[in-house]
């Protein structure tokens, strides 16, 4: 196969396994591994397509990637943050706890 | 004259009142129903400049330009349509402004004790003002969206004013009002914006270019379904018995004659005048709908114990006389159906006057509390009379003018080329009789008999609340002996109707 | 002949008359409270006066009667201006109908109101009466004078509502101004009775109008005379649709069947006895009930063009239906009367009786091209001599009903000897009433079957035999209520009075007007006995005559079929016979008890009982129009509008968006997973819809 093709498929598959973990998983810190997941399927999304081309690799592509990298360091971080004080304030870490944001 | 822009005046001036009123009403209180009548008595003056020449069949129309770039303007027209129209607005609002200094004190001390707010008046009275601008902005209006913006500008005010200084349970009244009516609007909005599409600009005279298309009779029907709501027929009547009950009196006064009326002139300014021969095909639907609302809306008013109510259906009764003379299709039944607006808003803004005062006098509007009041209270009585009398049509008051006028249209129109529609009409006119019927029942059950019970102390109300319903009652039967007044605006305006 | 005049003020100084005849009662009507506020003397006086005032402009009116020249249609001023047709005038119609007529009534009006002020002597709320009955004075000459339709209205409607207000009079409903029972029978309250009155007579009104605009629409004017003089055009374009001109027809005569009290919409009369006894004098017996009279003869014309001058076959319609109608109530009204307790319901049927006559001979003048004007003549002969001697009746069961205190004739009885002049005046006029020669209700009553006679088809002559029939009974109940009051031995209610010594005649001011009235009843009977021997001095030829030209351009022949003169007079001799001979009997000679009679026997037990109950037509009207109505609307209320529709939509759609909104709100539910469920949906919805619009389809 293509490499391309091979890449898109991966992300694709990273995509779902990230949903699928967001939507069926209890636990707080799980649910960030998850967003994790999706992060790199979107990064390599962008990986993918900067090598759609034979023959050139568009520098774009990596580039963003790497900010991508730098930022996402940040996300983890505050996300972590919130799920100890969710953890502080709600002494579990099951989501479902989480549900104040409804009618 | 048309250089001082009489119309604009008329307009703004109220407009610009409003916040003099306010603050002078934080001050002194009641008495800013004095100073709010200053205003429109002016205006009224205006009006009654304007009215020689509109009786001539003469436009006098002032437009401004407001946004180009869809073909919008501003203008104001007076015309020998709306020129009586908006008389009888102006005219109602000054006469119930005065009539407010007392009625809404009462109203005031009941709903605060005695630690009335000092915006209590105030707001009131702004609101009063606000009110009236947007009635006759309604009646000036030259282009769709122009009447549209001032049909729901006039709805927010009067919905404030029930919110606030209503009875009963007069915030959910209040919504009930103001969603049933804003329904109707919206209706009424679909069939504006289907009239830009077509024709691609808002003014009135566009209106006419709908006629020949496919789609106009759709277009009829959403103006007509949202006007009728306005109207309260049968079956769109449900916002009508409470918004009159609850609202505080002095605005139901307004409401009922000024407010519904609107929805009539509005049906002839549209859909008559332009589009004649669609509006035509509506006919029978109008006529048993307009049969049905008179003859409900008069059984119902007699099933009922509370004065207010009992006129909330009269009114409604009433409006089906007019929808009855609108879809007349002849001249003398539409010009007779806007003169009985005229003269239903003299007797109607008198009756729910007169229940204003009960309520202030005696405390309670339960009719099977009252009784043998007509030695107590003989000014009243007599008002209560003409009042009734002005709405039922006998003479010499303006009602019997225009009564007969809209049923010398009934038999002029389409309904008279057959038999079945000859009887159809005669059937109708006997459904009158109920009129009458219902409005010598609520005399009779008030003022005459023997004495209620604990009514020995009540007496006639004060000056400043009667006045107002005497000058209405002396001007209706004025109007009645020489009813060229009005007639000869009407006709002018609606000559070349009649096919 | 039509007058069109620059200024209404050179139209008023030429014929000040007429215009002052109804103009000054209107003012007066406003005048007179007022002055009542100052002196109680002074306001009695204005009333007088402006009484006073219409009668002498109205007699001004006489000598244009007499020479045989009137102005005819005299126009004032535009009233309403319409854009596509004549204009609406205000305008008067003089000729001899209306110079009668408004005579009549001036001169009655005014002997009534003299009266009144002794009857009404004391009564706190004068100012009132005085203002409703001068503002009816001015409405009914109003209504005679007026030359189009529309100011008949005016004055119709206005005479209503006067008739309203003072049968209402005493609206506070004591229970001694109750009319009806004695109990089981029901008893009404006058504002009961007022409003029954203005809601029955505004149905015929109503029907009344219908016809008018119906004719207007064809006609394109409200005028009298210019409707007689097109009648040939527009005549011919209405009966174009087929049964529209029997119907315009019968709805014309619903208003003069409502305001005359004729079957079917009689039932009002019998209780507007409750207003005080010159209103039902003036009102109930000498003029409004006479509008309808006089309405039917002033259209008559234009259904007598249509049927005799244009062959339109349903114009007959008009003077079939009234005629019979007419002979029936006359009829039925003399039944009751017979059986009557009350002194003042006797005299109300009575009137109705005698207005059906009126009526009759009205319908009977169309059946026969010839008969026209003998019947016109007769009917408005009947008018007059009615006017008088009802009136005179009225006014005199007023000084009785003052004296006794009760409306009951079983509470009276042997009243000769206390009150002599009553008793004289009442009788000569319940004589005239009867049909006894020579007064003049002998001559007028005998027109009216003369003209029957002679109109000579099948139906009328057996409108002739009913109204025969009933002339005797109308001698029969004359003589009972006249025995009951005056004569035979006197109940306890009198014997208490005579005792307390409070039983006496009445004042001079209130006999003397009777008097009056009486005197012309006498002078109109010894007029036409010179008629007998010069036909110039003969009322009815007169009237003939002159009522000729009302027909306007059309020639008429005056000359029918012809009876021989001897043949009515002994019919109707041979009636009073019968009736004279049973009511001697049973009341005035008390050789047979009338009590014992009608129990001895069931069928006359049934027959009584019949008749007590008025045919039972008043209850079955309360029970539909009254009890149906009041139900109706109970129910209406109740399941239609607070069930159904109220609750319905005013509540109903708001629980429906609350539910929908309780259901809807469930999606929210807060948990993570199923927000990300949601954001993968929106995303596959997205996501496809931008293939379908940019990619074409998957």
């Amino acid at each position: 196969m293509h490499p391309f093709t091979s890449f898109i498929v991966a992300v694709f598959l990273l995509l779902l396994i990230g949903l699928l973990c967001l939507t069926t998983r209890r636990n707080m810190i799980r649910l960030l591994i998850g967003v994790e997941i999706l992060f790199n399927a979107a990064n390599l999304n962008f990986i993918a397509l900067s090598i759609q081309r034979a023959g050139f690799i568009d520098p774009l592509g990596q580039m963003i990637v790497l900010m991508a990298i730098v930022l996402d360091g940040c996300v983890v971080a505050v996300g972590l943050v919130m799920t100890l004080n969710a953890y502080r304030h709600y002494g579990t870490l099951d989501v479902r706890k989480l549900r104040r944001l409804r009618w | 004259m048309s250089q001082l822009y009489p119309l604009t005046q008329i307009l703004i001036i109220p407009l610009a009142a409003t916040p003099v009123v306010y603050l002078y009403a934080r001050k002194m209180g009641r008495s800013a129903g004095y100073v709010a009548a200053i205003p429109l008595a002016y205006t009224l003056l205006l009006l009654l400049t304007l009215l020689p020449e509109a009786a001539k069949g003469v436009k006098h129309l002032e437009s401004y330009t407001w946004a180009p770039s869809i073909g919008l303007t501003f203008g104001l027209l007076a015309d020998g349509l709306s020129i009586w129209m908006m008389i009888t607005i102006n005219l109602l609002a000054l006469l119930m402004s005065i009539y407010s200094v007392r009625y809404i004190d009462h109203r005031v001390k009941e709903l605060f004790g005695g630690e009335s707010p000092s915006t209590a008046y105030a707001s009131y009275y702004a609101l009063y003002l606000l009110y009236e601008v947007g009635m006759m902005g309604t009646v000036m209006s030259t282009n769709l969206i122009q009447f549209y913006l001032f049909y729901e500008l006039m709805l927010v005010p009067s919905w404030l004013l029930i919110n606030n200084y209503g009875y009963g349970d007069r915030e959910r009244v209040g919504l009930l009002y103001f969603l049933w009516t804003h329904v109707g609007a919206v209706i009424l909005l679909v069939g504006i914006l289907s009239t830009y599409w077509i024709t691609g600009s808002f003014e009135f005279s566009a209106l006419s270019l709908i006629a020949a298309k496919p789609q106009a009779p759709f277009i009829v029907a959403a103006f007509l379904i949202g006007f009728l709501t306005k109207m309260a027929v049968f079956g769109l009547h449900l916002w009508l018995p409470d918004t009159y009950t609850q609202a505080p009196t002095s605005i139901t006064a307004l409401l009922s004659p000024a407010m519904s009326g609107i929805a009539p002139y509005a049906i002839v300014r549209f859909i008559v005048v332009p589009m004649y021969p669609v509006y035509q095909r509506f006919q029978p639907i109008l006529v048993a709908w307009a049969l049905i609302t008179l003859i409900y809306g008069g059984l119902m008013s007699l099933a009922q114990d509370d004065v207010k109510r009992y006129l909330a259906y009269s009114s409604m009764s009433q409006m089906g006389y007019i929808l009855l003379g609108v879809a007349s299709m002849s001249t003398l039944g539409t010009s007779g159906a806007i003169f009985h607006y005229v003269s239903h808003g003299f007797g109607k803004c008198i009756l729910f006057a007169v229940a204003g005062a009960l309520l202030y006098r005696i405390g309670t509007l339960s009719i099977s509390r009252m009784g043998g009041l007509a030695d107590r209270m003989p000014v009243t009585a007599t008002l209560t009379l003409l009042g009734i009398f002005t709405i039922a049509g006998v003479p010499p008051t303006s009602g019997f003018m225009s009564k007969w006028m809209i049923f010398a249209g009934v038999f002029d129109g389409p309904l008279s080329t057959s038999l079945m529609g000859i009887s159809a009409a005669t059937v109708i006119l006997l459904m009158t009789v109920i009129t009458i019927a219902y409005g010598l029942w609520i005399v009779k059950r008030i003022f005459f008999g023997p004495l209620a019970e604990g009514l020995e102390m009540v007496e006639d109300p004060p000056a400043s609340m009667e006045a107002p319903l005497i000058i209405l009652a002396v001007i209706a039967i004025l109007v009645g002996l020489y009813p060229r007044i009005v007639s000869d605006c009407l006709f002018s305006a609606l000559s070349a109707l009649h096919v | 002949m039509m007058t069109q005049v620059a200024s209404p003020m050179d139209v008023l100084l030429a014929y000040p008359g007429p215009w002052l005849c109804w103009i000054l009662p209107i003012i007066g009507a406003l005048i007179t409270p007022l002055i009542g506020r100052v002196s109680r003397r002074a306001m009695n006086l204005s009333a007088v006066l402006f009484a006073l005032s219409a009668v002498l402009s109205a007699s001004t009116m006489i000598p244009w009667l007499l020479n045989g020249r009137w102005p005819g249609d005299v126009r004032l001023m535009r009233w309403v201006v319409f854009p596509d047709r004549p204009p609406l005038e205000v305008g008067l119609l003089i000729d001899p109908l209306s110079i009668i007529v408004a005579n009549v009534v001036a001169l009655i009006s005014f002997l009534i109101v003299v009266y009144s002020v002794g009857y009404m002597h004391g009564d706190p709320c004068l100012p009132r009466y005085w203002f409703f009955f001068l503002f009816f004075i001015g409405n009914m000459l109003l209504l005679v004078l007026s030359d189009n339709f529309i100011m008949l209205l005016v004055g119709w409607e206005g005479v209503g509502l006067c008739s309203w207000g003072l049968i209402g009079y005493y609206y506070r409903d004591e229970k001694e101004y109750w009319v009806g029972g004695p109990p089981p029978t029901p008893m009404y309250s006058p504002s009961h009775c007022g409003m029954k009155a203005f809601i029955v007579t505004g149905f015929g009104d109503v029907l009344l109008l219908a016809a008018i605009f119906i004719v207007y629409h064809y006609a394109g004017t409200f005028n009298f005379m210019e409707l007689i003089a097109s009648s040939s055009s527009w005549l011919r374009y209405l009966s174009a649709t087929p049964g529209l001109l029997s119907l315009t027809a019968l709805l014309m005569l619903g208003g003069p069947i409502g305001k005359s009290a004729q079957f079917p919409l009689h039932e009002w009369l019998p209780e507007a006895m409750a207003g005080p006894t010159p209103v039902s004098a003036l009102i109930h017996a000498a003029t409004m009930v006479k509008a309808g009279v006089y309405l039917v003869a002033r259209v008559s014309p234009i259904f007598y063009i249509g049927y005799w001058g244009l062959g339109l076959s349903e114009a007959s319609t008009f003077f079939i239906a009234i005629a019979v109608i007419g002979c029936f109530t006359a009829f039925l009204a003399a039944s009751q009367a017979m059986v009557s307790l009350e002194l003042k319901k006797a005299l109300a049927y009575s009137t109705i009786s005698q207005i059906g006559y009126m009526m009759l001979a009205l319908g009977v003048s169309g059946l026969n091209e010839g008969v026209y004007t003998a019947g016109l003549a007769a009917g408005i002969f009947h008018l007059i001599s009615h006017a008088l001697f009802k009136a005179s009746l009225f006014l005199c069961a007023g000084c009785v009903l003052h004296a006794v205190e009760s409306i009951y004739m079983s509470d009276m009885g042997g009243l000769r000897r206390v009150m002599p002049i009553t008793h004289a005046l009442m009788l000569i006029a319940a004589l005239s009433l009867s049909g006894i020669p020579p007064l003049s209700g002998f001559w007028s009553k005998d027109a009216v079957l003369h003209s029957c006679l002679i109109a000579g088809t099948p139906l009328s002559t057996a409108l002739f035999i009913v109204a025969a029939i009933t002339a005797a009974m109308t001698f029969f109940y004359s003589i009972r209520f006249i025995s009951l009051t005056f004569y035979g031995e006197p109940s306890e209610n009198i014997e208490e009075k005579l005792e307390e010594g409070h039983l006496h005649e009445a004042p001079a001011i209130m006999w003397t007007p009777i008097a009056i009235l009486d005197i012309l009843v006498i002078l109109i009977g010894l007029i036409a006995i010179l008629g007998l021997i010069s036909p110039a001095w003969s009322p009815e030829h007169f009237l003939e005559e002159r009522l000729s030209h009302s027909i306007g351009p059309i020639e008429v022949m005056t000359h029918g079929g012809e009876a021989p003169a001897i043949m009515v007079p002994s019919i109707s001799g041979a009636m009073l016979l019968i009736g004279g001979v049973a009511g001697y009997l049973l009341y005035l000679g008390r050789k047979v008890d009338a009590r014992r009679l009608v129990e001895s026997s069931p069928l006359l037990r049934g027959i009584y009982t019949f008749l007590w109950n008025r045919w039972y037509i008043n209850s079955l009207y309360y029970l539909i129009f009254v009890d149906g109505i009041l139900s109706l609307k109970d129910a209406l209320y109740r399941w239609l509008e607070s069930a159904v529709l109220d609750r319905g939509l005013n509540y109903g759609v708001p629980r429906l968006f609350k539910g929908l909104y309780h259901e809807l709100k469930r999606v929210q539910t807060g948990v993570l997973s199923v927000n990300i469920l949601y954001l993968i949906i929106a995303y596959l919805v997205i996501f496809i819809s931008l293939l379908y619009l940019f990619a074409g389809g998957v």
